[in-house]
């Protein structure tokens, strides 16, 4: 195997002076899968963004079979044969799948669209490939698999021979996970070169021919797969630090905090929640775990409410329904939102103006915000919380970890005796997350009631006290023995193949 | 807090320069095209408003319904609206002070004041119907709001030409007595203290947006009401509310100028204040603070290019290209800056 | 007035006071497919029209006017452009300015070229012609209301087919789909989200240009300050509440025309207020937004 690809001390500065790479290489070798680890924020996308033309580098070259090459834009680094599947589908919504996969290269008679050589290459495509995509069918309407599928097909209509995939699994069940690595090396033996940004160590191990290893924007190195172990991926990965298991007291559960009782949310064809009943108690932490889009989501809206429902939810004693947010609040829930950048805070404002939304309006005289008292607390909650910033500091000019802070510093500051935590800790440096871990653990040790949504198999396994999992809108399996349960038969739980009976979860 | 000031200043500062070398760009292309002389329409322009103290009066005069609009425009874009009421209420606010004012007799202060309040009153109870349609049901406020333009508009024209008219004096109302009016601050150069009331109310109304609590879930509900709602804070309501407050503004600023600068309404059509709004509420950045000193400025352009079009070249007009490339210029700046933050978020 | 309502020419001129609200709803429905909001399309109208008005008039010929209308509209599309793609400036705060500045440059444009010969604030201009079909316009009612219109109808109708072939069967309705729905897919492919948009807001000029004559050189002999009156953000209310699709864009435009008419036709069939009866093409817009939202709320819910 030979080298097809070789790119030489790339640094890439952006306009705000942060560096994400910082004379980072990277080799690639024909016919091999190629994994890029590291933690978030270690420069992988940014390195393979750079590679596939999305993004320009401030220094560095890129040779393509011995001859230097240029990738000014991603049309160009299509011609060359790279292609790129996102994390982030780029798929349009509303267009069918044939458009999409022939999106930016639409085949065409004379003016008009040839739609029928579309359609039938796509179906053709699909077939030598084994994927089971409607050539048809609306891409908004397909399940995240499938859209990756079609994400995938969209490459290789074009010809790519270097296909490189961004955290491909972050999205997808263990089975799923399965089957895309069984697709893959279906397209290596097609002398297909694949590369795949992820920082999961199995899958280095199980799929990958090769590593390069990426921290703080510089690469650590190439390796073979298997002449290393995790723990050595691991160590190049935090650099030496290794990562604890979070210690624990044994739980000592209380009152019922949150409880669902039948509750039912409608859809677009079935329910998004259909006759969920759990209670939360103080003192644990229940983990609300499943694939995405199975309903955890809706739980976390009727919890906080924002949507209407059918059925009995109740929070910290009260029904929710018909409560505005702030009542909930008051009661004494706190609510860690999924998306920080859109819901959690507000980008344009300063961090003393993220601290006190949401209880502004019980600190006033006649109306007027009482800015001394609010602006001091701010003060001690920024050092409390370890975030790096000044009270007038802009919030968008920080990190993602010191952001993520903001928020947590915000919701466990109100002495909270419920904690909604929606992926409390995604896309966030090793460091926030370990801290972010501490605190909830400590508020549950205090006799918070937590439940946490959670998509990362490491968090739910180091935090939960119990966990929930959803199928389809549906109760799969109700977990009290976390410690003796693993990735695996949580995964099947998780695709519906295995379901608890519900005597069994009541126990 | 006090850099804060000062920054904010610079930046004013460096977006008068701007939009004065726009004008002269703008000026001095009209000359050509023209065939004016460039030298005087420029001393036109430049000094001519401050040439004598009729000039600057005419400035201060000005002043007064950009503040207005400005400051209504400006507390309705921090919280997201953009509604355009603004243009209707200052009519419709106009033309209830000119009716209501000769009903309340001559009463000195108590007739002008009450009347402008009621305008006000009556112009954000119009205002409510695009607000409420925005907030219940998410009809887009621009598209509702410029329709209610019309609507106020027609109406007026058919009081103005039927019942509310003067019989002696036909298509206007009836005529102000000095006791009716606000008084004047300087006789001789018809200066009305409708400039006081104006200053009052950008100044109230940048307290009430970044002192009060209601002025803070505002511009959180306008800065992103996914974060408000999830706050806790009603953002419905202040979607709704700011448009009201705006509208009445607007009405009351419509009424405060009638009854300062006036002696009937007979306004044939809409005035353009309501967009002038917008130029001022760009030029400020959205913060009442700025606005006077934004109307000032933009008074001064006005008061120029009047006085160039006195010089016969160039028509008065000249001033909507002006302000036209001055809002798209500061669009684009604000824009610009916004950006630079973001490039953080691919780290 | 139900004798007025049902007579042949009310058919007729409802159709015609539909065509520039329907050019205009045209005029938004491109941009909007395309992501970007063209507010400015009310000023696009009216320099349209002035400029049809005054080219029609000097050189004495219409084809001359129609196209050089296009232009104007298509110019004035390209400033936004300019201003909301180039200079990144906000959308809505551009169009704003450019209705400002179209205010402005008819006006000056009238004052500048005429110079005091006519009355400062109107142009004539040489009308574009109507065409009658043989045969087909002789059929009752729809005869003379469909096959014997201004040759701008005829455009109306072809322009509509163009949209819905341009939109489904070629590879810029994809591009412009793209844009609008999801550009980031479309910049990951090398698409030119910049580049579509722009094309589209061209398309979107030339539609506000046919508006523009179709008020200055078909409707009315003339051009005059304020002719257009909120007819391209009526144009735009048709445009929401046919959510995107053409026909349904259409049907909406045709009912606020019918409106339209009515007010003005009504000023001397029915004894009502004139100011009165011109709110109500205002009023119906304001009213058929809110049952719109409405509806469409309650089918989200249901």
């Amino acid at each position: 195997m030979g080298e097809l690809l070789c790119m030489k001390g790339i640094t890439k500065r952006y306009g705000n002076g942060v560096l994400a790479n910082e004379h980072a290489s990277f080799s690639l070798r024909e016919g091999e899968i190629h994994a890029i680890a590291g933690e978030n924020g270690a420069g992988k996308s940014t390195l393979m963004k750079i590679l596939c033309g999305a993004q320009q580098p401030t220094e560095g070259t890129i040779e393509l079979r011995g001859k230097p090459v240029r990738m000014t834009s991603p049309k160009v680094a299509t011609s060359l044969g790279i292609g790129m599947v996102y994390q982030h589908f780029m798929l349009v919504d509303e267009l069918p799948v044939y458009l999409n996969v022939f999106l930016g290269v639409e085949k065409r008679r004379g003016l008009v669209l040839d739609k029928q050589a579309m359609i039938a290459q796509t179906r053709a495509l699909c077939e030598k490939y084994d994927m089971p995509v409607d050539p048809l069918a609306l891409c908004g309407d397909l399940p995240v698999g499938l859209r990756q599928k079609v994400e995938i097909l969209k490459v290789l209509v074009r010809d790519a021979k270097i296909i490189i995939l961004d955290e491909p699994t972050a999205v997808l069940t263990p089975q799923e996970t399965e089957q895309l690595f069984k697709q893959l090396r279906i397209l290596r033996d097609a002398r297909h070169t694949i590369v795949i940004i992820t920082h999961k160590l199995r899958e280095m191990k199980e799929l990958c021919d090769r590593i390069t290893i990426m921290r703080h924007g510089k690469t650590m190195g190439a390796v073979n797969a298997c002449d290393v172990s995790e723990q050595e991926i691991s160590e190049l990965m935090v650099g030496g630090s290794v990562r604890l298991k979070v210690a624990k007291a044994d739980v000592t559960p209380g009152e019922i905090v949150a409880e669902m009782k039948a509750v039912t949310v409608p859809g677009s064809g079935r329910p998004r929640l259909d006759g969920i009943s759990f209670i939360a108690r103080a003192g644990e932490i229940l983990c609300l775990a499943g694939v995405e889009g199975n309903g955890q989501q809706q739980v976390i809206e009727c919890l906080t409410g924002q949507i209407d429902y059918r059925g009995s939810v109740k929070v910290l004693g009260k029904e929710v329904r018909g409560q505005s947010v702030r009542k909930i609040r008051d009661l004494g829930m706190a609510h860690i939102p999924e998306d920080r950048m859109t819901m959690g805070t507000n980008q344009r404002a300063s961090l003393h103006e993220n601290l006190i939304s949401v209880d502004f309006d019980r600190n006033t005289v006649a109306g007027f915000l009482k800015s001394r008292a609010l602006k001091a607390r701010s003060e001690k909650q920024l050092k409390a919380f370890l975030v790096k910033g000044e009270i007038q500091t802009p919030i968008s000019m920080l990190s993602g970890g010191n952001m993520q802070k903001v928020v947590v510093a915000r919701e466990l500051s109100q002495h909270p005796r419920l904690v909604i935590a929606n992926q409390p800790t995604r896309g966030v440096d090793v460091g926030a997350i370990a801290f972010i871990h501490e605190k909830l653990i400590a508020l549950r040790d205090a006799g918070c009631g937590i439940v946490l949504v959670s998509a990362d198999m490491n968090e739910v396994f180091s935090l939960a006290d119990r966990i929930i999992v959803f199928h389809e809108g549906r109760i799969a399996a109700e977990i009290n023995d976390v410690a003796n349960t693993t990735e695996q038969q949580l995964g099947r739980y998780m695709l519906g193949i295995d379901q608890m009976k519900r005597e069994e979860a009541a126990q | 807090m006090k850099s804060s000031i000062l920054k904010s200043l610079c930046t004013l500062l460096i977006r008068l320069t701007l939009a004065l070398a726009v004008a002269a760009i703008v000026l001095a292309g009209a000359c050509i095209l023209m065939e004016g002389s460039l030298e005087d329409i420029m001393t036109a322009f430049f000094l001519g408003p401050l040439e004598d103290e009729y000039a600057i009066a005419e400035i201060l005069r000005e002043m007064v319904p950009l503040i207005f609009t400005g400051v209504a425009v400006s507390l309705m874009v921090r919280c997201g609206q953009f509604n355009m009421f603004v243009e209707g209420a200052f009519f419709g606010g106009a033309f209830l002070a000119g009716v209501l004012a000769p009903m309340l007799g001559e009463h000195f202060l108590v007739t002008p004041i009450i009347s402008i309040l009621s305008a006000a009153v009556a112009m954000g109870a119009v205002g409510y119907i695009p607000a409420k349609m925005k907030s219940s049901l998410g009809v887009n406020e621009f598209v509702s709001s410029l329709m209610l333009n019309y609507i106020v508009y027609w109406v007026v024209m058919y009081l103005i030409h039927g019942v509310a008219a003067d019989p002696d004096y036909p298509n206007a109302t009836l005529y102000l007595e000095d006791l009716m009016r606000l008084p004047l601050l300087q006789e001789d150069i018809e200066l009305s203290s409708n400039l006081i009331i104006a200053l009052l109310a950008a100044l109230g109304c940048g307290v009430f947006l970044f002192k009060t609590k209601w002025g803070y879930a505002l511009r959180m509900t306008g800065d992103n009401p996914t974060f408000a709602v999830y706050s806790g804070i009603k953002a419905k309501k202040y979607v709704a509310s700011s448009q009201v407050i705006g509208s009445a503004l607007a009405g009351m600023g419509g009424a405060s100028f009638l009854l300062g600068n006036y002696y009937r309404f007979q306004w044939a059509s809409l005035p353009n204040y309501g967009f002038d709004g917008f130029v001022i509420a760009s030029i400020a950045g959205n913060n009442p603070y700025a606005v006077p000193p934004a109307a000032l400025f933009l008074g001064y352009l006005r008061v120029g290019a009047l006085q160039v079009s006195r010089l016969g070249d160039i028509p008065n007009e000249v001033i909507y290209v002006i302000q036209a490339i001055i809002i798209i210029l500061f669009g684009a700046q604000f824009i610009l800056s916004r950006r630079r933050k973001e490039g953080g978020k691919h780290a | 007035m139900l004798e007025w309502i049902l007579s042949e020419s009310f058919l007729t001129n409802v159709i015609a006071y539909a065509i520039p609200i329907i050019f205009a709803a045209y005029a938004s429905l491109i941009s909007n497919k395309a992501g970007i909001s063209a507010i400015n399309i009310e000023g696009a109208i009216s320099v349209a029209a002035v400029t049809g008005a005054l080219v029609s008039h000097f050189t004495g010929s219409w084809v001359i006017g129609l196209i050089c209308a296009m232009s104007a509209g298509i110019l004035m599309m390209m400033l936004l452009a300019l201003a909301a793609l180039q200079l990144r400036a906000d959308s809505f705060l551009s169009g704003i300015a450019l209705n400002t500045l179209a205010t402005g440059a008819c006006l000056l444009i009238v004052k500048g070229v005429l110079d005091g010969r006519t009355d400062s604030s109107t142009a004539p201009s040489v009308p574009v012609p109507s065409l009658k079909l043989p045969l087909l316009s002789d059929i009752p009612v729809i005869g003379k209301a469909i096959f014997s219109q201004n040759l701008l109808f005829y455009l109306m109708l072809i322009a509509l087919a163009l949209i819905v072939l341009l939109l489904n069967h070629t590879r810029l309705g994809v591009q412009i789909k793209t844009a609008g729905y999801h550009p980031e897919a479309g910049e990951s492919v090398g698409m030119s989200t910049r580049r579509t948009r722009a094309i589209a807001l061209m398309i979107c000029g030339m539609m506000a240009g046919l508006g523009g004559a179709y008020l200055s050189m078909a409707s009315l002999g003339y051009f005059s300050a304020g002719m257009v009156s909120g007819r391209g953000f009526i144009g735009i209310a048709a445009e929401a509440m046919g959510a995107g699709m053409p026909i349904r864009t259409t049907l909406f435009a045709l009912l606020f025309g019918a409106v339209d008419y009515f007010a003005v036709g009504g000023q001397t069939v029915l004894s009502f207020p004139y100011e009165l009866l011109n709110t109500l093409p205002y009023l119906m817009t304001l009213l058929a937004l809110t049952l719109y939202a409405a509806a469409h709320n309650k089918r989200k819910r249901g």
